[in-house]
Order: structure tokens, then sequence, then C-alpha cells
């Protein structure tokens, strides 16, 4: 692989948005760490830039979890009876955390263009691997951004939703409690299995057709449309042991009490243990990747 | 077609070439679009299966629901699946046709969009054959599948006028997807970063729009009826078809109306996107 690194993109690559300056940019500082975290701002300061895209995150999110309510509680009518296990109530707070946690999240999918995807398609893919800082940390921190904005409209609607009585808060602070740290591991797994995905690019060059196959799966497999409860059992139980429902199913059902506490440590642990094969399986990936990187127009 | 004169920017759905002479300009583009497309196997392979896989996430929603939640407002299963098959029908020719209006936020970041203001060919007709509409192969093949299912479930006498009107009732809700598409394209053209709205009319159509349209509160019966029609791309045409006329919200005359308000929504589309093709021709 030969790498040019002058053209287009050289000099400006690194300087904010808000820079003026006219002179050189200032080389980096020989000694010292370089400040990375601020890497976890890419994906907030994007959304910043496009005010448009928050009015109309707000809408869609506002809307959909209006709607997914409505929807539910016409199903249970006004009986309160128990379906799958779980009443109406339950089903309401579900439905709208399920909503929030899932939608947020498919609306920030690439918004950053950021992926291995875009950049391989500019060819600019070639400044993740020219940096100071390694490519796997400079998306670790990206996506770390990522999952504190989507975590922030998570808690915003949350606090909506206990205020106007559509979430029922956690039954105890001990569940409550479980279901945070059980958010914290599904949002690893969820970062590793985007991350696989848009690895795949390497390989493939345009991966439209992986991305929105995971996709799929993620919507169905992880409860974010339909409460895993309410599958045929065969479907249930294949689907709740694998990555996706720890994303979402899992903090979710904790949460709303239809896994109780005292039953959370086997779930915690699948999660954690997902949060480990995939870390090592996107680290088995970044290798062959980097050994594999094609630039494109670069 | 290089010598003839370069049309205003805002040049809409009708401008540029004469319409034989576009119909050929779109089919060789798409034809190049899909040769593109086929290079790379695999995702081509994919991208079709995608649009099987996302149907079924919808059907498998409804039929969840239909499992778990048996009593539907008097609605039976196959009266139901021939609201869904109808909308998904229409969504799929959408697709087919006119998918490539979700691209427009995609094409504006590239840059390639100011590229399509400068050619003498409608920006719109550039738009739709930027790329050819795999997933609509999917999609279509789900609704046929569907469709088959639903009229074998049904005892609808099917008639010469029985067909017209559901082949009727298909076109119409492709047109309306393309004129509540337009309006959010024409959005996007406006207030940069607003392409979230074609996911929530795509996700609000999909997961509200195969329902009887009373098992939803009033507000949400007018909001689907007036504001954002997508009642008519299903429900009202089936609730005829099946013989639920009678039970349909506001007035039974709507059951007739969804070619009129396919029009409604062209119209008013068309005239939104021309009026963000303008803004963006000013500010941009």
């Amino acid at each position: 692989m030969s790498v040019r690194t002058e053209g287009r993109g050289s000099g400006t690559e690194g300087r904010g948005p808000g820079s003026r300056t006219a002179g050189p940019v200032p080389a980096p500082r020989a000694t010292g760490r370089p400040r990375v975290h601020r890497l976890a701002a890419l994906v907030p300061r994007t959304e910043w830039a496009y005010r448009p895209r928050i009015a109309a995150t707000a809408f869609v999110v506002g809307t959909q979890v209006f709607l997914y309510v409505v929807l539910w509680r016409a199903l249970y009518g006004e009986g309160t009876g128990r379906v799958a296990g779980m009443d109406a109530d339950q089903a309401v707070s579900y439905s709208v955390l399920a909503t929030l946690m899932g939608t947020g999240r498919v609306i920030l999918e690439g918004a950053s263009q950021e992926t291995a995807q875009s950049k391989i398609r500019d060819g600019s893919v070639v400044f993740w691997f020219t940096r100071p800082v390694s490519a796997r940390r400079y998306c670790a921190w990206r996506g770390f951004g990522e999952s504190l904005y989507a975590t922030a409209w998570l808690l915003t609607g949350l606090a909506v939703g206990v205020a106007t009585g559509l979430v029922e808060a956690a039954p105890t602070f001990a569940a409550g409690a479980t279901a945070a740290l059980s958010y914290v591991l599904g949002q690893v797994v969820f970062y590793q299995i985007g991350l696989l995905v848009d690895l795949t690019s390497f390989w493939t060059i345009t991966s439209y057709g992986v991305t929105r196959l995971a996709a799929f799966a993620q919507v169905l497999l992880s409860g974010a449309l339909i409460p895993l409860w309410f599958f045929p059992g065969w479907l249930e139980a294949g689907a709740s042991h694998l990555p996706f429902a720890a994303t979402v199913h899992v903090p979710v059902s904790l949460f709303t009490g239809r896994i109780p506490v005292a039953d959370a440590v086997p779930y915690l642990a699948e999660q954690f243990a997902w949060c480990l094969v995939l870390a090592l399986l996107s680290r088995l990936m970044w290798r062959r990747a980097a050994r594999r990187l094609l630039v494109l127009g670069g | 077609m290089t010598s003839s004169p370069m049309p205003s920017p805002s040049a809409g759905l009708t401008g540029g070439a004469a319409p034989v002479g576009r119909l050929r300009l779109a089919t060789v583009i798409l034809r190049a679009g899909l040769r593109s497309q086929l290079a790379n196997r695999a995702d081509f392979a994919m991208a079709v299966a995608n649009g099987v896989t996302y149907q079924i996430t919808v059907l498998l929603f409804a039929t969840v629901i239909f499992t778990r939640f048996p009593s539907l407002d008097g609605w039976g299963v196959g009266a139901i699946l021939l609201i869904s098959s109808i909308r998904m029908l229409g969504h799929g020719l959408y697709m087919l046709f006119f998918g490539n209006l979700g691209l427009v936020p995609h094409l504006l970041r590239e840059g390639r969009f100011d590229a399509f203001r400068v050619r003498p060919v409608p920006v719109f007709l550039q738009v739709c054959t930027y790329e050819a509409p795999i997933n609509a192969l999917g999609d279509l093949t789900v609704a046929a599948a569907s469709l088959a299912v639903c009229l074998s479930m049904l005892s609808v006498d099917w008639t010469v006028a029985a067909v017209t009107f559901l082949l009727l009732a298909i076109l119409a809700a492709m047109v309306i997807e393309l004129g509540l598409n337009l309006h959010i394209a024409a959005l996007v053209l406006r207030f940069r970063g607003s392409e979230s709205l074609f996911f929530w009319l795509d996700n609000t159509a999909a997961n509200f729009g195969n329902y009887p349209l009373t098992i939803f509160p009033s507000v949400l019966q007018g909001a689907f009826t007036f504001a954002v029609p997508i009642a008519f791309a299903g429900y009202y045409p089936a609730a005829w078809l099946t013989g639920h006329a009678d039970t349909v919200p506001f007035t039974p005359v709507l059951v007739f109306l969804a070619p009129a308000i396919a029009a409604l929504s062209l119209l008013t589309g068309t005239w939104s996107w021309r009026r963000g093709l303008a803004y963006y021709a000013r500010n941009c």
C-alpha cells in the first residue's frame, strides 16, 4: 500500500471548524499526551453545526414515542390483563424506553460521516492511519461521544416520560441501578456491533447491504420495535441470547421490572461476555483491516 | 441534448428535455447504475435481501400484535393484511421509481446535487436515476407475496370494478408517498440536517399505516387522514374492498377519495419541491 498525505485534505485535517489562523499549523507537542478525549465531542459538535438536525430529532423521537404509546394503549384497551407477562403500564414504559434508545441511535447512525464506509469512498480513510492517534482509539473516542449524546436524549426523554406518567419509574433503587449498569454494557455492545459492520467496508468497499441487514437485525432482535417477550417462545429464546438483545431488551426489561433484580446476574454476565467477545473480534478485524487498506481517490 | 438551452436552476419535475427523450435518458442512466452496483455482487444481493427483511420486520410486527391481541375492531387477519399489502405495493413502486429522493441529503453533502443543477436535464430526473433502486425489488417481492396470501384468505368478489379499484388504490399509495417525500426533500433543501424526517415518514407509515384507523384515538385518526394522509395509502381503500366502509371515521365517502388525495399530495409536493429548489438556488 502506498500512502500519499499531500494534496487535498493536507493542512486542513486537524483544524477545528472555527480555526481562522492564516499562519502555519503549530506542530503537536513532542512531549505530553495528545488530548484524544476531545474526539468525544466530535458527534455532538457535528449535530450542533446542523441545528435543524436537533429540532428534527426532537420531532421524530417525540412523535414516535407518542405513536407507540397510543398503539400499545389501544391494543391493551381498557383491560388490566397481562400479555406475555407484561401489563399495560409495563408495555408502555418498555415501548417508550426502547423507542428512545432505538430511534435516537438510528438517527445518529453515520450522521457525522466519520464511518469507514464513507471515508473509504472519498479516500480520506488514509488520515485514520497517519494521525498520532491510532484508528482504533480514534473510533472508540468518537463512539464514546456518540453514546454520551444518545444518552443525553434518553435521559431527557426519560425525565419527560416519568414527569408525564408515561414511564413508570424503576420499581426499586436496585432495579434502577442494575438497569443503568446494564445500559452501559449495552452501549459497549452496540458500539462493537456497529464497528464490526463498518469495518467490513475494508473488504467489500461498499457495505450498504451489510449495514442495512445489520440494522434490520438490530431493530428486530434488540426489542427496539417489539418487546422480545411478545415473540413466540422459540424465537424469544434464541433472540434473547444474541448480542442485539444486550443493547435494548435487557436494560429496558430490568428497568421496567420484567426481569427482577434477583435474576439479573446471568443477564449482566451474558452482556459482559458479549462485550469481551465482540471487542476481541473487532481488535482482530482492525489488524487485518489496516493491512488491507485500499485508498480510493486519496 | 448537449445543444439544448440550459434550464433555470429551479427546473422541477417537468423542465428539460422532451418526455420521450427523458425516458430514454432515464433508462440509459439506470442501466449504467445497475451495472455499477453489480460490480460488488455480494452487496447487491444483500441490498435485495434488505428490502425483503425490512418488509418482513413490518409483517412480523403486525403478526406478533395480531397473535397477542386478536381483536382489532372487527377486522380479520386477511382484511388487515390487505391494508398492509396495498401500502407495501405502493411503497415498493415508490421505491422503484422515486426512492432516490431519500438520497438528496447525501447528494447535497457530497456536492453532487450542485452538479445536477447545471446540467440540461431536470434535477428530479437526475435524482431519481442516480442509483439503481435495488432495495425496491425486495420490497415488491414481499408485497406481492403478502397480497397473494391475503387474497387467498379473503372472500371478496373480484369484479372488474373491484380489481380496477385495487389497482387505483396501489397507484394512489405510491403517489401519496411521493407527494409526502417531495415535501420532506424540499424541507431538506431549505434546512440542512432535517433528513431524519425521511426515516420518520417511512417508519410511521410502515408501523402505523397497517391497522384499522379506528383503533387509534380521534386525534390520530384526524392526523392520518387530513395532515399526513397515510390512511388513504391502505386503510380507506381496503375498508371498501372488505365491506368495512360503514365503520370508517368521519364519512364513508373517504373510502373513494384515495386518487383525489394522491393528486392533491402530488400537486402540493411538486409545488413544495420547486420552492425548495428555488430557495436552494438563491441561498446556497
